[in-house]
C-alpha cells in the first residue's frame, strides 16, 4: 500500500475493436490515502478516448462531464455575483 | 502490576482483524481502476455503447484494544483495594469497525459505428435543477440582504 497522501494517476483500459476503429479508454483517478491509517477516498472518472484507425491515424476524444460543468458554472455565477455586491457595496460606502 | 500485552488469542483476534482490513482495502483500492469506470461493451447491431460513469468511493477501518483487572466476580462487597493484584481477575477486549461508501454517477455514452466514435453526455436534470434552485436563492437572499443594509 502506498504512504502518499494524494496520488494522481492516469491509466489506459483494455483496448475495445469497433469495426477497424480501437478504442483505447483513460481514465484518471485520485487517491487520498492518510499514511498510517485505514482510511481513503477515491473519485474516479473517465477522461478521454484514443481511437486508432487502421491506417494508423490517432484521434483524442475528450469525454466531457456536462453536468458537473453546469453545476461549477452555477458555482461561479453565484460567487461573482456575491463579489460584484460587495464591491457595488463598497463603492456606496466610499461615496457616503 | 499486569502489563497491556495482548495475549496470544488477542493476536491471533487483531492479526485476521487486520488481514480483512487490508482485504477491504486491497478491493477499494481497486475502484481507481479503469475498469470500474468503462462498462462493459454493449453490441447493438454494428453499433458498439460504451457507457461510462464517475466513481466516488471512501473508506475508514478503526480497532482497538483494552486490558484490566478487577475483583472477582461475587466478591465486590470486598472492594477492589483490599483485593491482591494475585486475587484479581483480569480481563481484556478487542473490537473494530468500519464504515465506507460508494457513489457512481454516470457521465457519457460512447457510441462506436463502423465510420465514428462518438461521445454522447449523459445530462443530470434534477442536479442540475437543484444546483440552478440554490444559486437563485443564494442570489436573491444576498440580494435581499444588500438593498436592507443600504438602506
Amino acid at each position: 500500500m502506498s504512504t502518499q497522501l494524494i496520488q494522481i494517476n492516469t491509466q489506459a483500459g483494455k483496448p475495445v475493436m469497433a469495426g477497424n476503429t480501437k478504442i483505447t479508454p483513460f481514465s484518471q483517478s485520485v487517491r487520498l490515502m492518510v499514511p498510517g491509517k485505514l482510511i481513503g477516498l477515491i473519485y474516479n472518472r473517465p477522461v478521454s478516448l484514443l481511437a486508432t484507425s487502421p491506417d494508423g491515424q490517432e484521434q483524442v476524444i475528450a469525454i466531457p462531464d456536462v453536468t458537473r460543468r453546469i453545476q461549477f458554472s452555477l458555482l461561479g455565477i453565484a460567487f461573482a455575483w456575491m463579489m460584484l455586491l460587495i464591491a457595488l457595496k463598497f463603492i456606496l460606502n466610499r461615496r457616503d | 502490576m499486569a502489563e497491556n500485552i495482548p495475549t496470544e488469542s488477542e493476536s491471533m483476534e487483531i492479526a485476521q482483524g487486520m488481514t480483512y482490513f487490508q482485504e477491504t482495502m486491497d478491493k477499494f483500492i481497486g475502484t481507481a481502476d479503469v475498469s470500474t469506470v468503462y462498462a462493459r461493451p454493449v453490441k447493438q447491431g454494428e453499433t458498439i455503447i460504451i457507457p461510462t460513469a464517475e466513481v466516488i468511493c471512501g473508506l475508514g477501518f478503526g480497532f482497538g484494544m483494552g486490558h484490566g483487572m478487577g475483583p472477582q466476580q461475587g466478591e465486590g462487597d470486598k472492594g477492589a483495594t483490599s483485593q491482591t493484584e494475585d486475587e484479581m481477575v483480569s480481563g481484556s477486549g478487542v473490537g473494530g469497525g468500519g464504515g465506507g461508501y460508494t457513489f457512481s454517477r454516470p457521465v457519457a455514452l460512447i457510441v462506436a459505428t463502423q465510420d465514428e466514435v462518438r461521445v454522447m453526455p449523459v445530462i443530470d436534470r434534477t442536479k442540475i435543477l437543484l444546483a440552478a434552485f440554490t444559486t437563485v436563492g443564494f442570489m436573491v437572499a444576498t440580494l435581499m440582504r444588500f438593498t436592507r443594509g443600504s438602506r
